[in-house]
């Protein structure tokens, strides 16, 4: 028996596979572009399906696959269980999408919004906490790319990374986020029916039972409901999640490309789709003691149980389903990145009197620009996976009370929303260093709340709605 | 306080339930969305 669960060319043929299909669907549906309004928004007139499925794909990433496993494996029960509550960010989010939509009908991104509601000195603290998060979390999947290649083939790392960002880049470059929705759609349902799979054949080969019995004698904390360390990362990740989807223009534009009537349902039914999943794979990870399974590293536990119980069938699953996880996170990032610097950065601050035609071919060269500079950064590996992204956690978290109060409080002015970001990352990041990654969105929620707190109680001047309606001149 | 079996086994089938209903919700909606021509 060889070290790796699959041949480095079985994984190989795999991503060439679908990174064709998935090139040339791109391609496919980028024909029907016409405007830089098709390509950043789809047209905005996303139904119903394509809605709920990329609310949902997007939300699954290498995280959900990889990680939840691993914090089931290290924290027991409450690790899948408080992994599942990051769910709360996208259900949380539909009635915010609702708002979105009837506020800003002509907006393009989230920092439109934050520039309308709170002046220029907001935005550009904003456009800076959300270059931070959108480069870890790029830099962070096309690092789990290279690492899932090379941990299940043996395939060298920056072959695996540079194949799965070439694909990424390359569909969302042809197609825009019409690509990235539709195939979203497929790459949910590949990962469901892959994940489900591998629990189904997992609980029919050990048995839930036998598994409940092990843990109670060899692991019981795994089974402890009152276990500290493990109900504060719950707490963590709720803020963190939280301030993730509330800020990130991945999930702006998806709000902002759905058809009016479909965006709340839409998050809402993706968040409760979501729900499960990471309890289905971190119940993966309860096998591993028990089948006397210890990984070299703790965010490959599912894979390789599902790789030693399911022989070379459960790997090629696993293989294919965090593979569909990260195109479906890879491909929604670039395209929301690229429609935030086109917007925000080109043609607000550089180039107000770019046309339409201008705007699309740098939002094309954009997408391009971002896929070289996150290879560049993930050439190194210079960080894991977990360190990366709780990093940006103490940025994210501190965006939380400026976006909500900024959506439904008018009281909110700019001044004390770009302090509470400032403040809240600077606070969060001293936690991040001086105490531990597991308060570090905590403590910048907490203190960019009281900011904004203090903010719409001396406010005596209401801002207007009707300032957020900007409209572009037609080309 | 430790999960008993029964718990166990109730969160981990109703995870597996809910997740395989989901592939069929999602297809579901795509035929009636197909069918209205209210994909895009």
């Amino acid at each position: 028996m060889t070290e790796f669960a699959l041949s480095s060319q079985l994984a190989f043929t795999i991503v060439a596979v679908f990174g064709l299909a998935w090139i040339a669907f791109g391609w496919w549906l980028g024909r029907a572009n016409k405007s830089h309004e098709d390509y950043a928004l789809a047209g905005r007139n996303v139904g119903f399906a394509f809605a709920a499925a990329t609310a949902m794909a997007t939300w699954v990433t290498s995280n959900t696959t990889l990680v939840a496993p691993q914090l089931t494996y290290q924290f027991g029960v409450w690790g899948m269980i408080g992994y599942s509550f990051a769910a709360l960010g996208l259900i949380l989010f539909a009635p915010l999408a609702k708002r979105i939509k009837e506020l800003l009908p002509h907006g393009y991104t989230s920092g439109d919004f934050i520039r309308l509601r709170y002046g220029r000195a907001a935005w550009y603290v904003f456009i800076v906490i959300s270059t931070v998060y959108a480069f870890g979390w790029l830099v962070s999947l096309g690092m789990a790319g290279g690492i899932l290649l090379q941990a299940l083939s043996g395939l060298e790392y920056h072959i695996g990374m540079s194949a799965i960002l070439l694909i990424c880049v390359f569909y969302t470059l042809f197609g825009g986020l019409r690509a990235v929705i539709a195939t979203d759609f497929i790459q949910a349902l590949i990962i469901i029916v892959g994940v489900v799979l591998v629990a189904y054949l997992l609980m029919d080969k050990v048995g839930l039972e036998s598994i409940h019995q092990n843990l109670s004698n060899d692991h019981p904390q795994l089974l402890d409901l009152l276990f500290p360390a493990a109900m504060m990362f719950l707490f963590n990740n709720i803020f963190f999640g939280l301030g993730e989807i509330f800020h990130s223009n991945v999930w702006w534009s998806r709000a902002l490309a759905f058809k009016k009537r479909v965006a709340f349902k839409a998050f809402f039914l993706g968040g409760l789709l979501w729900l499960p999943i990471p309890i289905v794979t971190g119940f993966i990870a309860l096998a591993a003691p028990q089948l006397g399974i210890f990984p070299p590293s703790p965010d490959m536990v599912g894979p390789t149980v599902a790789a030693s119980v399911l022989g070379e069938v459960g790997a090629v699953i696993v293989f294919i389903v965090v593979f569909s996880a990260l195109a479906s996170s890879l491909d929604s990032l670039l395209a929301a990145t690229a429609d935030l610097l086109t917007r925000d950065v080109y043609h607000k601050l550089l180039k107000p009197q770019a046309g339409d035609a201008q705007l699309l071919k740098v939002n094309r060269y954009t997408v391009l620009l971002l896929g070289v500079l996150t290879w560049l950064l993930c050439l190194p590996q210079l960080s894991s996976l977990g360190a990366l992204l709780n990093f940006t956690g103490a940025f994210v978290a501190s965006t939380i009370f400026p976006i909500l109060l900024g959506l439904y409080q008018r009281r909110l002015t700019g001044r004390y929303a770009c302090a509470a970001m400032v403040l809240g990352t600077a606070i969060g990041l001293t936690g991040y260093f001086v105490i531990g990654f597991y308060v570090a969105a905590l403590l910048s929620a907490a203190v960019s709340g009281a900011v904004c707190g203090v903010g719409v109680l001396r406010n005596r001047q209401p801002f207007d709605w009707q300032r957020l309606s900007e409209q572009e001149p037609s080309a | 306080m430790m999960m008993s079996a029964e718990t166990f086994q109730l969160l981990i089938v109703t995870a597996l339930i809910l997740s395989s209903l989901a592939p069929l919700i999602l297809l579901a909606l795509y035929v009636k969305d197909l069918f209205a021509k209210d994909l895009w």
